[in-house]
């Protein structure tokens, strides 16, 4: 239990020198935690609460933007890679003094975890591999707010939402010259 | 709600099968993953050396996971910038959906040369025709000027000009579209 303890100070004391890719690695540890503090008697919840919530904020912002987070759970098999500087490299060695059993039953935590996400990925990858969300979140992200508003006024938007006239309406089809703003579209 | 953004850049990529899949990928990205889909996947991967998934099998488990849904949006842009053969074993395939699946709304949007490529394909498909809204280029020349980084060179009489020559100009560069009633530039028809 003790081990946590150490882990987390570790990781508070050095995540100002961490990189992104580190960070979110420790969100993902964060995240696995809370699941598994029901069987370490809620130890782990009260030190969560000591990490700065940039982490966490952090993880979820690349949660949203990526949509890969099972991407970045598998990256967890390999949390030793976290130590690429000086600084981190000291905090792996007081990682390493952590309670052994606690740790590796960590481990075995987040490698069942990282099992089923990896196939679950993979699942989604083999369906396709076009990612229309991420160009969907840069759009949503850099758009202005009320344009193209205009086209929910517009009565052959109104029938095709609301189906006034059955079901051979289900399709609507917006066409415009480039750069006259479809994309943009509500 | 699935989206899809067709790109010139990334033609070769956008096939027909990997639009359905990329549709189907977000329609089953955040809940379970069903299990004839895991199943297909397991099966592909041990007997076919993890080929991806034919169009009809897409197909087929796009119209289930889309039948279990109280009301699916489809949402593709810009169609016109997928390859003639890839599009149109797209629209035969929404054609399908739409024909089998009475919960499924489509929203499509293309430059004009494609339109009776997908009112042929799609019949009974609502028109829009799109031009920039007078309202839409003021918001964003506000936007423009608010974050002029030198403000000191701008002045009350400059800005009401900005503001009233550029939304005129790019009004009269589509004076082929008659004037709408809400915006002012847009036009509706209904097939």
């Amino acid at each position: 239990m003790g081990g946590y303890g150490y882990l987390i100070s570790a990781a508070e004391a050095a995540w100002v020198s961490w990189g992104v890719r580190e960070r979110l690695i420790w969100g993902c540890c964060k995240v696995l935690a809370c699941h598994y503090q029901v069987k370490c008697g809620g130890v782990i919840s009260r030190s969560l609460k000591l990490l700065p919530d940039t982490i966490f904020l952090g993880f979820e912002l690349a949660l949203d933007r990526l949509e890969t987070p099972i991407h970045y759970l598998s990256v967890l098999s390999c949390t030793p890679s976290i130590g690429q500087t000086s600084d981190i490299m000291d905090n792996r060695a007081i990682i390493g003094s952590c309670n052994v059993n606690s740790f590796n039953n960590f481990n075995n935590f987040t490698s069942f975890n990282t099992t089923i996400m990896d196939d679950r990925y993979q699942i989604l990858q083999w369906l396709s591999p076009l990612e229309p969300q991420k160009r969907h979140q840069h759009l949503r992200g850099n758009r202005l707010e009320g344009v193209g508003q205009w086209i929910f006024q517009t009565n052959e938007f109104k029938r095709w939402d609301t189906r006034e006239d059955g079901s051979s309406h289900s399709v609507l089809f917006c066409h415009g010259d480039p750069g006259v703003g479809k994309t943009h579209l509500r | 709600m699935a989206g899809l953004y067709c790109d010139y850049l990334d033609r070769k990529e956008q096939t027909t099968s990997n639009m359905l899949g990329a549709m189907l990928k977000q329609l089953v990205g955040r809940g379970t993953i069903p299990e004839d889909i895991r199943r297909a996947f397991e099966d592909a991967k041990e007997h076919f050396g993890g080929v991806g998934p034919r169009v009809l099998e897409l197909l087929r488990m796009l119209k289930t996971v889309i039948a279990q849904r109280q009301r699916v949006v489809i949402c593709i842009d810009g169609l016109d910038e997928s390859l003639a053969p890839h599009r149109a074993g797209l629209l035969r395939g929404l054609r399908d959906i739409a024909k089998e699946l009475p919960n499924v709304w489509l929203f499509v949007t293309g430059r004009p040369f494609i339109r009776s490529e997908v009112e042929s394909c799609l019949l009974g498909a609502g028109t829009i025709s799109v031009s920039p809204a007078r309202e839409d280029i003021e918001a964003f020349l506000r936007m423009k000027l608010d974050e002029d980084p030198e403000p000191d060179a701008m002045d009350e009489r400059l800005r009401a000009d900005i503001m009233e020559i550029i939304p005129k100009r790019i009004s009269e560069m589509y004076v082929q579209v008659p004037s709408f009633p809400v915006s002012g530039r847009n036009h509706v028809t209904h097939k």
